[in-house]
């Protein structure tokens, strides 16, 4: 102290200086200007200094004497100070307790001379607390951050009438960006981001900050386009307080919570408006209450056993029975049944439901809807019924149907087409090509114009035609098809019917070959007459026995025909023919004998032996036995000749008287002599006795159709 | 004239029944052809032509059991002129042999020399 001098101010700062609460210090480099700097003198020091650093007032003393290391530390400090000329408040750690000094070091010039004074605090208790607050807040910004909440501490700005007008953003947390679109917002105000931002918000923050108390609400902003749920909370001793913000951005969930109201509205509109009726059922399936759309069993009140009280008895028992199924096995039932309404009316529903089950599985409830299906079921008896129809009258009726698919070639035959073109039902697939296949290889170019022409025209296809069986048989059909056509006039469809008609084409050409045959036997008849009338004429002069003649003769073809006729089969008895004969010319029993077994005759043969019969008796009856008291024998045998069977027969007279004769050659005796060998193929013997006539024929016995049996020749004609 | 035509002509006559047989042989021997053979059976042709040379047959279509086609198709193709005298209608004949003479029965005898003459007539070769 004595480098001082001991004025009365001086010494009144010497004891300031001495009385400062902090430590502090005056040093002085050891060495002049340009010298190297060695050390530092204490040139002044107070007594807190001294207990700060545990020693003795060191006025005059070296920096270094004391503290080597502290020296070289400081002194780099003190030189910088003293070098800028500017003050420095610097934080040292003791380099030997855990204390932590703040050292505030101004720099001295007085008079040439240089020095630094140093002022040394203890800050450690100052230090450590903010230590510990800086690692709090850092725990609170991590945390901050950690969240997915926005959060934010704002000051609200009020203008002079005392409104929030705004507010400053102090600080923010990472998903604020994320949940308001505002990057960098600390240090601004909201405003300055968003200048149309409602005023509603900063009257709501203004209110909090001035009230202190803390409010939760959720809010729209239009003009940020978001959702947001707010907490916001006053933070501060005393108002204005500055206000925390915790928010979140939940358009999103409003966005599906909004979606999920319409679709709400949506489905009871739905509900509303089916025609179905929605219900609700108690786990065992007895009671049913509606609870929207059409009320299909009429107001029927609040709950009711639906089973019971609205399914009529006669299906009960299945019902309950399909109910106590899906209840067992916790299943959807969909079952159609009947119901006797409010009203009394039957009606169709086709009900589903499905079981609500608990977390157990449990069932709790069935949610279900009924449909009305009267009119449906109504509709497909009816389809039932007229295909059945439809099925039984092609069976009966043996009415072979077909559709066919143009568009998709698909063919569809009835039973009785699969029949008619020779397969068992369902045996082969039906298709155009199999159809034309089986189409009588004459007929089949025709009945392919004939589709092409309907196709084309509209009109009915109508075509008769021949099908070989796969077994090679033949049959005659007629089809009758018409097309279906789309609105614009393309081929959809081909339906068609078609009937077996061999048997009746049969029946047809058996008719022509009849009628065919008829004609040729009348007009070979007219022939024959023409000739036998010829022929009968030489021999009479007189015209009346002439015509006697000729009646007789045509009356005897007329009974050959009436025979054959008669009796429907291929032949003729023998026996039978020439008793009638005889009868026709009145000839008495007891005067004819008539033996010979029993032989049929072939139509042709027969005629003739008629004839040949006739002519006998007749000249009998003039000229010979019958005209006596003669006698006539007529007897025949068969016998064998070349393999063939032949009958022999005999006509011989025995006259009582004898009888003139008459030689010349008339027509009974050509007819014997030269007709039955020419078409018989026989012989024809004529002997005349005094004692009567004696006729031997012969020819062999070939079988023969009637008139009415005339297939076999007319056929082979063809 | 058609007399003169037929004069001469050698004539075979194939008809089942006597009687129309007898009368057409008399009705064409009158008119001056000769009748080679009447036959109620399909005859063989080589044992008519042995006897010698024909110019026309007439043929009844149904003999008996049995059909004169084959026995008309011989005829062709010996080119030997025929015509049809039967029952039935020409329309029974077969393909092959429609279009050829046809007498329908019953038949007037001058329609049948006029046939008969034709058809000797417009013989080829």
């Amino acid at each position: 102290m004595a480098d001082f001098s001991h004025d009365p101010i001086e010494s009144l700062f010497h004891a300031a200086f001495r009385a400062l609460p902090d430590a502090a210090c005056i040093l002085e480099p050891i060495g002049g200007p340009g010298d190297e700097l060695s050390d530092w003198r204490y040139l002044a020091s107070n007594p807190a200094l001294c207990r700060l650093i545990g020693i003795d007032d060191p006025t005059g003393q070296r920096l270094g004497h004391h503290h080597p290391e502290a020296a070289r530390q400081w002194a780099q400090d003190f030189q910088r100070v003293l070098q800028r000329g500017t003050p420095e408040v610097l934080v040292r750690q003791s380099s030997r307790y855990p204390q932590v000094y703040e050292v505030s070091l101004v720099p001295l010039v007085e008079g040439g001379r240089r020095a630094i004074m140093a002022r040394i605090r203890d800050i450690s208790s100052e230090h450590f607390a903010r230590e510990r607050r800086r690692e709090a807040d850092a725990r609170y910004e991590r945390l901050f951050d950690a969240i997915d909440e926005g959060f934010c501490i704002i000051e609200v700005i009020f203008d002079d009438t005392g409104k929030a007008t705004d507010y400053l953003f102090i600080e923010a947390n990472e998903p604020f960006v994320q949940h308001t679109g505002i990057k960098s917002p600390v240090g601004k105000t909201m405003r300055s981001f968003q200048p149309d931002i409602e005023d509603a918000w900063a009257a709501t923050y203004g209110r909090i900050a001035l009230s202190g108390v803390p409010e939760r609400f959720e809010s729209e902003s239009i003009a940020m386009g978001r959702w947001f749920d707010v907490f916001a909370f006053p933070i501060g001793e005393k108002a204005p307080f500055r206000v925390g913000i915790l928010f979140e951005d939940i358009g999103q969930r409003k966005t599906m919570e909004l979606a999920l109201r319409h679709s709400e509205a949506r489905l009871q509109s739905l509900i509303e408006a089916t025609s179905d009726m929605i219900f609700r059922m108690n786990p065992q399936g007895t009671l049913a209450r509606q609870v929207g759309g059409k009320p299909l069993l009429g107001e029927v009140g609040e709950e009711s056993n639906w089973v019971e009280e609205f399914v009529p008895d006669s299906d009960r028992a299945i019902v309950r029975a399909a109910l106590d199924d899906a209840i067992l096995r916790r299943v959807p039932i969909a079952i159609e049944h009947p119901v006797r309404t409010i009203d009394g009316t039957v009606r169709w529903l086709h009900s589903r439901a499905v079981p609500v089950l608990d977390d157990q599985g449990a069932i709790t409830e069935w949610f279900g809807m009924s449909t009305d299906i009267t009119e449906r079921r109504s509709t497909e008896h009816q389809l039932i019924r007229g295909a059945q129809m439809l099925r039984v009258a092609s069976e009966i009726g043996k009415v072979a149907i077909w559709d066919w698919n143009v568009e998709t070639g698909e063919l569809i035959w009835s039973d009785e087409h699969f029949r008619i073109e020779g397969y068992e039902p369902g045996e082969v697939v039906p298709t155009f090509e199999l159809w034309a296949e089986r189409v009588h290889p004459e007929d089949r170019a025709e009945a392919d114009r004939k589709v092409e022409q309907a196709m084309a025209s509209g009109e009915d296809y109508v075509n008769e035609y021949r099908l070989i069986q796969p077994s090679g048989d033949m049959r005659w059909v007629s089809a009758r098809g018409r097309f279906i056509y789309s609105d614009k006039g393309e081929p959809l469809r081909m339906l068609g019917a078609m009937i077996d008609i061999t048997q009746r084409r049969r029946e047809e050409e058996w008719q022509r070959l009849l009628v065919a045959e008829l004609q040729h036997r009348v007009r070979n008849l007219i022939g024959m007459v023409r000739s036998v009338a010829r022929l009968s004429a030489p021999s009479h002069r007189n015209v009346n026995e002439y015509v006697d003649h000729l009646i007789g003769r045509l009356q005897a073809m007329g009974r050959t025909q009436s025979t054959l006729t008669r009796s429907p089969g291929s032949s003729v008895d023998l026996a039978e023919l020439v008793r009638e004969e005889l009868v026709v010319h009145a000839v008495q029993p007891d005067l004819c004998m008539v033996d010979g077994p029993e032989l049929a005759l072939s139509p042709h043969a027969a005629e003739i032996v008629t004839l040949a019969i006739h002519e006998l008796a007749t000249n009998s009856v003039k000229y010979g036995a019958l005209g006596d008291t003669g006698y006539i024998r007529i007897m025949w045998t068969t016998h064998e000749k070349d393999g063939k069977p032949w009958v022999s027969l005999r006509w011989q007279e025995t006259a009582a008287t004898p009888r003139p004769k008459n030689k010349r050659k008339g027509f009974g005796r050509r007819l014997i002599e030269e007709r039955v060998p020419y078409e018989l193929g026989g012989d024809g013997r004529f002997f005349l006795y005094d004692t009567g006539v004696l006729v031997e024929l012969e020819f062999p016995l070939t079988s023969g159709g009637s008139i009415l049996d005339t297939r076999s020749s007319a056929s082979g004609l063809l | 004239m058609i007399g003169r035509t037929l004069r001469g002509r050698r004539i075979v006559i194939l008809e089942d029944d006597y009687f129309q047989a007898h009368d057409c042989k008399a009705m064409l021997e009158q008119a001056g052809a000769v009748v080679v053979a009447v036959s109620a059976t399909i005859p063989s042709l080589d044992g008519l032509l042995a006897k010698g040379p024909i110019d026309a047959v007439l043929i009844d279509i149904n003999l008996g059991d049995s059909v004169s086609f084959d026995f008309a198709r011989l005829l062709v193709c010996n080119a030997i002129p025929f015509a049809f005298l039967t029952g039935y209608d020409a329309a029974m004949l077969p393909d092959d042999l429609a279009g050829r003479a046809y007498i329908s029965k019953p038949a007037d005898h001058a329609r049948v020399r006029a046939v008969l003459a034709e058809i000797i007539a417009s013989r080829p070769g």
